[in-house]
C-alpha cells in the first residue's frame, strides 16, 4: 500500500478542520506500522480515509492511495465495497458500540463472509463462522453463535470484532485503538492475538494508538502524528533510540522509565492547537523548546534525513542522494 | 412482566375513581333530562323516588362506588338510565366499529410515517427533509374535525367519490370500506406528524452510532446499512409510542365519529353524555381505558420481545 | 477579600447574561421559531384589543346580511345568522387565548410542583406521582372532558378551563421530574447541601431556575394542544354557547348545510385554529433548538 499526500478535511459551520494533512506512507505485506499521537491529531481520520469511510461534512480533499496497483480514491462505489471487509478490514475502538446490539454475533460475522466469499449454503457459512471464532480464542463457539453482543465481556467482544475483520483474510488490517477500552491484562492478550494472526495470514497491519508503549512492542515502523501531519517516521528502533523531532523526543521524555533516574517527568507546555486555526509555520512551533526563527514562518517539508528515517522539522537536513 | 400486568389494576381503578368523582361532584341534576316538562310534578317525584331506590342513589357515595366496582368486576356494568338496556350490550355492540376505525388509522399513519421518517433522516438537511418536517408540524396543528368537514365537502359532496357518513347495518363489504376511507385518513393524519417526527429523530440518532460505521466498513451496500442495521434499532423506541398514539387516536375518534356519523362508541358516548346517562358513561370510560391500557401492555411486551438486550 | 467576592459575583451574572444572549441570538436566527413568535404576538394583540379592532359586533344578528361572501365590507363574509365572521374570529382569539393561557397556568402549576417534589424526594411519593402520571396519560382525555362537562350545569369558560387544567399536567410533571433527577446529582447542588441549605431553598434557588427553559417549551406545546382541545369541545357543543369560539363557529357553519357554497364560514375559523396552533408548535420548536434541549419531545 502506498499513501501519497493524503489530505482529509471536515467542512463545518465553524470552519474547515484539516484533520489529515499531506500524509504519505508505504506499507508492505507482513509489516506493522504504528500511528501514534494524542487524541484529536487525526489518526482515526487517517484510518477511516483509507477505507473511504469519511462522510459529509468530511471529505478527502487530496492524494492517492495505491493498493494492488489501483488508486482507492478513484474507485467506484462497487469496487470499494468489495474491498471493504474483504481485502482491507478495520477494527474499532469500542467493541460494545461497534457491534449491532440487535443481531447475533453469528449473523454479523456471517454477513461479512456471505458478502465477500459469496457462500450461500447455511451450513457452510456456520462452519466458517465457528472456525474463525475458535481461531480468535472464543471457546464453545457453536453455542455462542446465537448470542448477542451484550452477553460478551469487553475482551471477548473485541475478539469478535477481530474475527469479523479477519474472516475474509484481509491483506491489510487497520486497528483503531483496539485495546484502549480494555483492561491491561486483556490488552496484552488481544495484541498477542493480532500478532499471531498477522503471522498466519501475512497481512499488513496499521495500529492506531495513543499508547507509545504498545507500539514499541508490536510494530515494525512508527509514524508520529501531530495536528494532522506526520512529523516523524522511521522503524521502531530508530524512533526510540534516535528520535529526531522535538515532539517525539518530548513524548518519549514524558514516559516513566524504570531504568532512568530522572526526578520529574517532562511535560510539553501548551495545548494542542485547534485544527481549524493552525499556527503559522510548523504546527508544533508554539510549544517547541528547540525552535528557531524560521519555524514560525515556514512549514517544514517532510523529508528523509537518514536512511528510512523521515521527519518534518527545520532542524534537520534532507540527505542528498 | 407480571409486575407490569399488576400495575394495570391500580391504574384502572384510579381512572374509574376519577370518572366517578367527576360525575358525582358535578353540580348537575341527574334527573334533568330524564323527564319531559309535560309529565306532572307528582308523577315526576314518584318516579324519582323509585329510581333513587332502584339505582341506590340514596346510599352514600363511596358505597355506590364500591357497588359499581364490584359489579363491574363481575362483568355487570349496570343498565343505561335512558334506554334501560344493559350497558355491556350497548358498549360492546359499538366497540368493533371504533376499534376498526382506530386501528386502521394507526396502521395507515405508521405505514406513511416510517418511510417518510427514514427518508428524511437519511436525507438530513435536504429540501425533502425540511418539507417533511414542516408538513409534520402543520399536520399536528390542524383540528381533526375541521379537516374531516373539509374532506367530506370535497370528496363526498363535490366529487361524490365517497359516502358522507359511516357504516350502516347490512352494508356490503365494499360500501363499508368506502365509508371507512375518509374517517380513517383524517384520524391517521392527526397522528402522522408526530409519528413521522419520532421515526426521523430515532433514525437520525441511530445513524450516528458506531455500529453503522462498522456495517459500512464491512462493505455492505448503503441500503442494507440503513434498512437492515439502522432501522431495526431505530424502530424499537417507536414501538413504545404506538401505545400512546392509540390513546390519542381513541380520544380523537370521538370527534371524528361525530363528524362522519360513524356508529362507534365515541358518537354514542357524546349522545349519552348529553343525556347524563351515568352508568353508560362509567361503562364506556372503563372499557376505553381498559383498551388503552391493554394496548400499552401489549406494546411493552412486544418491545421486550424485540430487544435482545432485555430478553437475555 | 471584599473585592474578590464582588468580582466573582459579577462574573457569574455576566456569564448568565451572555448565555441568554447567545440563546436569544440563536433563536432570532431560527426562521420558523420567529414566525411562530410573531403570529403569537399578533394573536395576543387581537385578543387584547378586540373591542377596538373588530369592525362589527360579533353577536350582531343581521338576517338580511346572511351568507354574504367575503367582500369589502365583510372581509371574511357573514355566517348563516348574519354575523360578521372577521369580528367573530377576532373575538374568538380572545376566547381561545384566555382559556389556553389559563389552562397552561393551572396545569403548569400542578405539573411542575408534582415533578419537583417527586423528582427531588424520590421514594414513595415518587412512586405515587409516577403512577398518577401514567394513569392520566393512559386515560382517553376527550372521554373524560365530555363526561365532566356534560355533568356540570354551568357552561362557562371556567368549567372548561378547570377540567382541562386538571387533565393536562402529566407532560409537565414527567419532563420536570426527569430533569430534576439529573440536576439533583450536579456538584453545585451537593455543594449547596453541604452549606446547609434547606430542601426548599435548594429546589427553588438551585434547581428550578434551570428548568425555566424546558417549562417554557412545554408550555408552548401545551398551548397548542389546549387550543385544539378547546375548539374540539366547543365544536361538540360542550362549551359556553353564548361565546363565539372558533370551534363553535365551525359547528354553526356545519349545521347550516351548504358547505361548499358557504365555504368561508368553515374555512376561516379552521385556518385561524391551524395557524395559531402551528405558531405555538413552531415557537416551541424554535426555543428547543435555541436552547439545545433534547429531553422535550
Amino acid at each position: 500500500m502506498r499513501i501519497k499526500n493524503l489530505s482529509t478535511s471536515y467542512f463545518t459551520d465553524d470552519g474547515i478542520v484539516k484533520a489529515v494533512y499531506d500524509v504519505s506512507l508505504d506499507l508492505s505485506a507482513g509489516q506493522t506500522i504504528g500511528i501514534v499521537g494524542e487524541s484529536g491529531c487525526g489518526k482515526s481520520t487517517l484510518g477511516k480515509s483509507i477505507m473511504r469511510l469519511i462522510r459529509p461534512p468530511g471529505k478527502i480533499t487530496n492524494g492517492e492511495i495505491i493498493f494492488n496497483h489501483q488508486d482507492i480514491l478513484k474507485m467506484d462505489e462497487k469496487k470499494i465495497r468489495e474491498i471493504r471487509g474483504g481485502d482491507i478490514a478495520m477494527i474499532f475502538q469500542d467493541p460494545m458500540s461497534s457491534l449491532n446490539p440487535v443481531f447475533t454475533i453469528g449473523s454479523q460475522i456471517g454477513e461479512t463472509i456471505k458478502l465477500h466469499q459469496k457462500i450461500k449454503n447455511k451450513h457452510e457459512l456456520e462452519e466458517k463462522v465457528v472456525a474463525i471464532l475458535e481461531k480468535v480464542g472464543i471457546s464453545d463457539a457453536l453455542r455462542r453463535l446465537s448470542e448477542y453482543p451484550h452477553q460478551f465481556s469487553g475482551g471477548m467482544r473485541q475478539r469478535v470484532m477481530i474475527a469479523m475483520a479477519l474472516s475474509c483474510n484481509p491483506k491489510f488490517l487497520i486497528a483503531d485503538e483496539p485495546t484502549t477500552s480494555l483492561d491491561v491484562t486483556i490488552q496484552a492478550q488481544i495484541l498477542d492475538l493480532i500478532g499471531n494472526l498477522k503471522k498466519e495470514f501475512n497481512s499488513a497491519i496499521m495500529l492506531i494508538t495513543h499508547n507509545i508503549a504498545v507500539v514499541a512492542e508490536f510494530c515494525d515502523y512508527v509514524a508520529v502524528m501531530y495536528a494532522g501531519k506526520i512529523i516523524e517516521y522511521s522503524n521502531t528502533h530508530n524512533i526510540f533510540k534516535n528520535p529526531k523531532h522535538p515532539y517525539t523526543r518530548a513524548i518519549l521524555g514524558s514516559l516513566p522509565r524504570i531504568d532512568s533516574t530522572l526526578e520529574e517527568l517532562t511535560t510539553i507546555p501548551g495545548i494542542v492547537p485547534s485544527l481549524i486555526n493552525l499556527p503559522a509555520g510548523c504546527v508544533f512551533n508554539p510549544r517547541c523548546s528547540e525552535k528557531i526563527t524560521i519555524c514560525s514562518e515556514i512549514n517544514p517539508k517532510y523529508v528523509e534525513i537518514e536512511p528510512e528515517h523521515y521527519t518534518s522539522c527545520h532542524l534537520y537536513k534532507e540527505i542528498k542522494e | 412482566m407480571i409486575r407490569r400486568f399488576l400495575t394495570l389494576f391500580p391504574v384502572l381503578i384510579a381512572v374509574t375513581l376519577l370518572v366517578f368523582t367527576l360525575i358525582h361532584l358535578a353540580p348537575g341534576d341527574p334527573f334533568a333530562y330524564i323527564f319531559s316538562p309535560q309529565q306532572g310534578e307528582e308523577f315526576q317525584t314518584e318516579l324519582k323516588e323509585m329510581y333513587i331506590k332502584k339505582w341506590g342513589l340514596d346510599k352514600p357515595i363511596w358505597q355506590q362506588y364500591i357497588m359499581w366496582l364490584s359489579n363491574a368486576f363481575r362483568g355487570d356494568l349496570g343498565y343505561s338510565y335512558m334506554t334501560g338496556r344493559p350497558v355491556t350490550e350497548l358498549v360492546f355492540g359499538r366497540i368493533p366499529r371504533t376499534l376498526e376505525l382506530a386501528f386502521s388509522s394507526l396502521i395507515l399513519a405508521l405505514m406513511m410515517a416510517i418511510p417518510l421518517g427514514v427518508l428524511s433522516a437519511v436525507r438530513h438537511g435536504s429540501v425533502f427533509d425540511r418539507f417533511v418536517t414542516s408538513f409534520s408540524v402543520m399536520a399536528n396543528s390542524m383540528p381533526s374535525f375541521w379537516v374531516g368537514i373539509i374532506m367530506i365537502t370535497i370528496f363526498a359532496v363535490e366529487l361524490r367519490l365517497l359516502p358522507t357518513s359511516g357504516a350502516g347495518l347490512g352494508m356490503g363489504l365494499l360500501a363499508h370500506l368506502k365509508s371507512l376511507v375518509l374517517p380513517m385518513t383524517v384520524l391517521g393524519l392527526s397522528r402522522l406528524g408526530m409519528l413521522t417526527r419520532m421515526v426521523r429523530n430515532s433514525v437520525l440518532e441511530i445513524l450516528n452510532e458506531d455500529y453503522i460505521v462498522t456495517a459500512r466498513a464491512k462493505g455492505l451496500k448503503e441500503y442494507l446499512v440503513i434498512y437492515k442495521h439502522a432501522l431495526r434499532n431505530a424502530l424499537l423506541p417507536v414501538v413504545t409510542l404506538i401505545g400512546l398514539s392509540l390513546a390519542f387516536i381513541l380520544s380523537g375518534s370521538v370527534l371524528i365519529e361525530t363528524v362522519f356519523s360513524w356508529p362507534g362508541m365515541g358518537k354514542f358516548f357524546v349522545l349519552q353524555a348529553n343525556r347524563r346517562d351515568y352508568t353508560t358513561l362509567m361503562g364506556v370510560n372503563l372499557i376505553v381505558s381498559l383498551t388503552i391500557l391493554a394496548a400499552m401492555l401489549v406494546t411493552d411486551i412486544t418491545y421486550a420481545l424485540l430487544d435482545p438486550r432485555i430478553r437475555y | 477579600m471584599e473585592n474578590k467576592k464582588g468580582n466573582a459575583h459579577e462574573k457569574i451574572i455576566e456569564k448568565r447574561v451572555s448565555y441568554y444572549y447567545t440563546v436569544l441570538k440563536r433563536f432570532l436566527k431560527h426562521g420558523p421559531g420567529m414566525f411562530g413568535l410573531i403570529v403569537i404576538m399578533i394573536t395576543l394583540l387581537l385578543a387584547i384589543f378586540a373591542d377596538d379592532i373588530a369592525p362589527f359586533d360579533p353577536y350582531e344578528l343581521n338576517p338580511r346580511n346572511r351568507f354574504q361572501a367575503p367582500d369589502r365590507v365583510h372581509l371574511m363574509g357573514t355566517d348563516n345568522l348574519g354575523c360578521d365572521i372577521l369580528s367573530r374570529i377576532i373575538y374568538g382569539a380572545r376566547y381561545s387565548m384566555i382559556i389556553s393561557i389559563s389552562v397552561v397556568i393551572i396545569s403548569m402549576t400542578i405539573g411542575v410542583t408534582l415533578g419537583l417534589i417527586s423528582g427531588y424526594y424520590g421514594g414513595f411519593v415518587d412512586e405515587i406521582v409516577t403512577r398518577a402520571t401514567d394513569a392520566f396519560m393512559a386515560v382517553p382525555s376527550f372521554f373524560i372532558y365530555i363526561t365532566a362537562l356534560s355533568m356540570w350545569d354551568v357552561r362557562g369558560i371556567w368549567t372548561i378551563t378547570l377540567i382541562m387544567g386538571i387533565m393536562m399536567w402529566p407532560t409537565f410533571a414527567k419532563v420536570v421530574r426527569s430533569e430534576v433527577l439529573s440536576l439533583k446529582q450536579r456538584p453545585y447542588v451537593e455543594a449547596g447541601k453541604s452549606m446547609g441549605a434547606s430542601d426548599v431553598r435548594l429546589i427553588m434557588r438551585y434547581i428550578l431556575p434551570n428548568l425555566f427553559g424546558s417549562i417554557t417549551i412545554i408550555s408552548s406545546f401545551r398551548m397548542a394542544a389546549a387550543i385544539l382541545t378547546e375548539t374540539g369541545l366547543n365544536f361538540i357543543g360542550l362549551g359556553d354557547p353564548t361565546i363565539c369560539s372558533w370551534g363553535s363557529m365551525i359547528t354553526r357553519a356545519h349545521r347550516s348545510g351548504a358547505q361548499l357554497t358557504f365555504w368561508w364560514a368553515t374555512l376561516f375559523p379552521g385556518l385561524a385554529i391551524t395557524i395559531v396552533t402551528w405558531a405555538f408548535n413552531l415557537f416551541g420548536d424554535g426555543l428547543r433548538d435555541a436552547l439545545d434541549i433534547k429531553t422535550v419531545t
